[in-house]
């Protein structure tokens, strides 16, 4: 939980790392130290809703878990996959509420193999309504928890998200999405070295505006930042300079 | 009271959804005449069944009085499927952290006005889809409202940017971006009641100032034929 490094910083390498590393599994695992959390699982399916239909999961977990967890068939127990399937809404599994004991003796198993206690969840969707789950957990104290969460929060809604589109467009041919002329628009100017703010004044939309445009450039072509999506969105055709 | 309810804990408030489903076919179906699927009495379309975030206000007894629902712009929208033509360039905005609010209305029983409704359970609603979002790692709202709800927002403190507006519906549709950010420093500071911030009755509101698309603030188009964008659901 290395406080030194800006969180922009962190998910502008978290960004390259879901773009480059060879395969998801390496992903997870990069992301993991990069983030300074204990653990980082990916989650998504086959079925596009049901988790434990033709489940597709790359975690960090220690292996003698990951054995434990099939043993028991925990897949059909474990309540944050239960409520990060039919949630829209990130959550701190805190906030779980434990119904069965199933899921008490599953949890509690869980912290004895040193998983959690502390973990959020972020529930993730494509334009298909492909739904899949990112999850961080944390074993230290709950007040450098809690801070770790409120001051990343922002930065792991994005990587979820990023992860996600990856895994769709490698293991289940999702296909990018299309600019839109704004977004055109706003990738062209940054390429002539304009900022967020001359796009505001040229475009005349608020800087916000500009920003989210950009945002949502990057996230369709899949790129790191503004720079990368202008480049790509040239070799592309997308815009010319 | 305002209550979050997702898939995850439908079960215990099938009450509050079903209250909420009625209320939204007497909104948009009776009274406003919109184009959407109501059958039974309730209101439901496809997006209800993408697993959205329900703002639900209900009163003490949880009588349901206002709602709205929340999706994120990575997944499927009504933004990206029923405005699409009207509003092509921010209607496609895509990204976890820029999410949509639909459905927005409060039906308290009165004759209030029904969407965009001026009051405190309208004002209790954006403060909570402000604070949810904040909490959530949203960075932007985006709505269709009309020119008063714009205008009462600001009014009440809230940054709202216009991304778009189309005349083809009377009265006019606005795109409104709600900065997370700037809106939840309202909430710091405490909130000029919405109530308050009303507009006087029968005036136009006043679009002055805003960081609008050039044509927003032609009010063009109020008195054409009602129209509706959404689509019926089969």
């Amino acid at each position: 939980m290395s406080p030194l490094i800006p969180v922009e910083t962190i998910v502008e390498r978290a960004f390259d790392v879901i773009e480059s590393v060879d395969s998801v599994e390496n992903v997870v695992s990069d992301l993991r130290t990069l983030l300074g959390v204990d653990h980082v699982v990916y989650n998504c399916s086959g079925s596009g809703s049901d988790p434990t239909v033709r489940p597709y999961v790359k975690m960090t977990y220690p292996s003698d878990w990951i054995k434990r967890y099939v043993l028991m068939d925990y897949a059909n127990v474990d309540p944050v996959l239960k409520r990060g399937f039919s949630s829209a809404l990130a959550f701190d599994w805190s906030e779980i509420v434990v119904k069965s004991a199933q899921e008490q003796a599953m949890l509690r198993d869980a912290i004895g193999h040193g998983i959690g206690p502390h973990g959020l969840s972020i529930p993730v969707t494509s334009r298909l309504g492909h739904r899949g789950l990112f999850s961080v957990s944390h074993s230290g104290d709950v007040d450098v928890w809690r801070r770790y969460r409120a001051d990343n929060i922002k930065g792991l809604v994005d990587i979820a998200n990023r992860i996600h589109r990856r895994v769709l467009q490698q293991e289940f041919g999702e296909t990018r999405a299309h600019l839109t002329v704004r977004e055109v628009e706003c990738l062209s100017w940054s390429a002539q070295g304009k900022e967020a703010a001359d796009i505001a004044g040229i475009l005349d939309i608020s800087v916000h505006t500009v920003r989210d445009y950009l945002k949502s450039a990057r996230f369709k072509l899949d790129c790191v930042n503004v720079a990368q999506a202008v480049s790509k969105a040239i070799a592309h055709g997308l815009i010319s300079v | 009271m305002i209550h979050v309810v997702q898939e995850w804990n439908a079960h215990d408030n099938r009450d509050l959804l079903d209250q909420m489903f009625r209320m939204r076919a007497r909104v948009f179906g009776t009274r406003l005449q919109w184009d959407v699927a109501c059958r039974d009495g309730s209101e439901r379309d496809d997006l209800d069944g993408a697993s959205p975030a329900y703002l639900i206000s209900a009163d003490r007894d949880r009588h349901v009085n206002g709602c709205c629902r929340l999706l994120p712009t990575s997944g499927p929208t009504l933004l990206a499927t029923c405005f699409a033509d009207t509003l092509p360039d921010a209607s496609q905005l895509s990204d976890g952290s820029i999410w949509e609010c639909t459905r927005f209305c409060v039906d308290d029983g009165s004759c209030a006005p029904a969407v965009g409704g001026i009051g405190p359970i309208t004002a209790a609603l954006v403060r909570s889809a402000i604070g949810l979002a904040r909490a959530n790692g949203i960075d932007t709202i985006l709505a269709n409202v009309n020119a008063a709800t714009v205008r009462m927002c600001r009014r009440a403190g809230y940054r709202i940017d216009i991304l778009g507006v189309t005349h083809r519906f009377s009265p006019s549709v606005y795109l409104a971006a709600f900065p997370v950010a700037a809106c939840g420093a309202v909430l710091d500071r405490g909130v000029v009641p919405l109530a308050e911030a009303a507009p006087p009755p029968g005036r136009f509101p006043d679009l002055r100032g805003a960081n609008d698309l050039r044509g927003a603030n032609d009010l063009r188009g109020a008195n054409e034929q009602p129209f509706s964008p959404w689509k019926k659901v089969s």
